[in-house]
């Protein structure tokens, strides 16, 4: 079975070699995937991305699922890394940065969600708004003008104004979506992201803050997203989401701190 | 201090250091932290003792009374402890976080690796793949 799905996907491979974005030459385009206790979805995700983009790779990182959540990635196609305990997502992220960085053959990243949520078809497009050229990293933003009307729910829409407002007066640059966990990124980011620098608590606007910060160029590209039917969400109950407030804006400082004492004793503020 | 507060201090000292030592019979207390805690111990009753050069520094650093300047020595001993171990805390999530990440990224490749190993097997000739000796040839 895994022979025939090999011998489909090189077809495939030559098949889509002038559809999928332009890579730097000799340079590969890897998937990353965090996914908790996803096996009802992640065997769609990953076959939408070998469809929307058949020359990448993919990688599902399973964060200590208790479910089949690997075994339905792996028989996608998927290669998987599986952390032996749940981690949280921003550990599950950065092993999927560290696996790319370790490869060393992939000049372009991009992360989705493995919860179906994000339309794979934005892989495509964001690595296209990456090769126009003026960016090292592209997020999939639910809120620009050509989004498609994905209705976020008031408390959380304010809690994302809240702090794209707080990017805009910490960084002096617009982002509207902060939270969004759809990018495409190159080399450049993925070095920051694999540092020690990287907030791996719940890696949204504090990273943004970061690269910013660390003068790489950020920009937002509209993004399809579908309704998580599962309800499931990292933000869910009153308590979640006021401890994602404090140790967001403790990030946030600590960042800004950091960057400053840098800056101050060696006048350079990144890696 | 008065006979009575000087038997409560020396049961004190007595109960911690049987505890103390009780831990580092039993490797409950890394090298580093036995050593910490027996001065600690001992700090009890040097104070007692020193009662009089308690008081002394007490008035130097301005504090009018030597229990208070006790206390506020216990504060700050306790501030560094905890300042200490939440670094020791960030320093130890820090590593397993890596190790956890460093173990199923290598996991990953060792699976890779597995996979490759008949193919590699036939391109050099070997029957199946694999050495005959290798148990997970047929499997």
């Amino acid at each position: 079975m895994d022979e025939a799905m090999t011998g489909a996907s090189s077809q495939q491979d030559a098949a889509a070699t002038q559809a999928q974005p332009q890579a730097a030459p000799g340079g590969g385009v890897l998937v990353i995937i965090p996914a908790y206790n996803e096996a009802a979805n992640i065997a769609r995700v990953v076959a939408g991305v070998a469809a929307a983009l058949p020359g990448a790779d993919v990688v599902v990182v399973n964060d200590g699922s208790s479910d089949d959540t690997a075994g339905e990635a792996r028989r996608a196609g998927a290669t998987v890394l599986t952390l032996n305990s749940n981690m949280g997502y921003g550990v599950a992220l950065q092993t999927g940065y560290k696996f790319a960085a370790r490869a060393g053959r992939y000049h372009r990243v991009v992360q989705m969600d493995g919860d179906g949520q994000h339309d794979p078809s934005n892989a495509a497009s964001l690595l296209r708004e990456m090769e126009s050229g003026d960016a090292d990293l592209v997020i999939g933003s639910r809120f620009t003008s050509a989004g498609n009307g994905y209705r976020v729910p008031l408390l959380r829409r304010c809690g994302i104004s809240f702090f794209s407002g707080l990017v805009r007066l910490v960084t002096g640059r617009e982002i509207r979506d902060v939270t969004s966990g759809l990018q495409a990124f190159n080399a450049r980011v993925l070095d920051v992201y694999v540092s020690e620098d990287f907030p791996s608590y719940y890696p949204d606007a504090d990273v943004l803050v970061l690269l910013l910060k660390c003068g790489l160029r950020v920009r937002e590209a509209p993004a399809r997203m579908h309704a998580n039917g599962t309800g499931k969400s990292m933000h869910k109950g009153l308590w979640n989401n006021f401890y994602y407030i404090v140790t967001m804006l403790l990030s946030i400082s600590v960042i800004i701190l950091r960057e400053r004492l840098k800056r101050f004793l060696s006048s350079k503020a990144c890696a | 201090m008065s006979p009575k507060q000087i038997a409560f201090m020396v049961a004190v000292f007595a109960i911690s250091l049987l505890l103390v030592m009780r831990m580092i019979v039993h490797h409950r207390l890394r090298e580093v932290y036995a050593v910490m805690w027996i001065i600690v111990v001992f700090t009890l009753p040097a104070a007692v003792l020193l009662y009089p050069w308690l008081s002394s520094v007490s008035v130097w650093v301005g504090i009018e009374s030597p229990l208070n300047f006790a206390f506020f020595m216990g504060f700050v001993f306790l501030f560094f402890i905890c300042l200490h171990f939440s670094a020791l805390n960030s320093s130890t999530q820090r590593i397993l976080k890596d190790t956890v990440q460093r173990l199923a990224i290598i996991e990953s490749e060792l699976d890779d690796l597995k996979s490759r190993l008949p193919e590699q097997g036939r391109e050099a000739g070997a029957p199946d793949g694999a050495q005959p000796s290798d148990p997970t040839a047929r499997s």
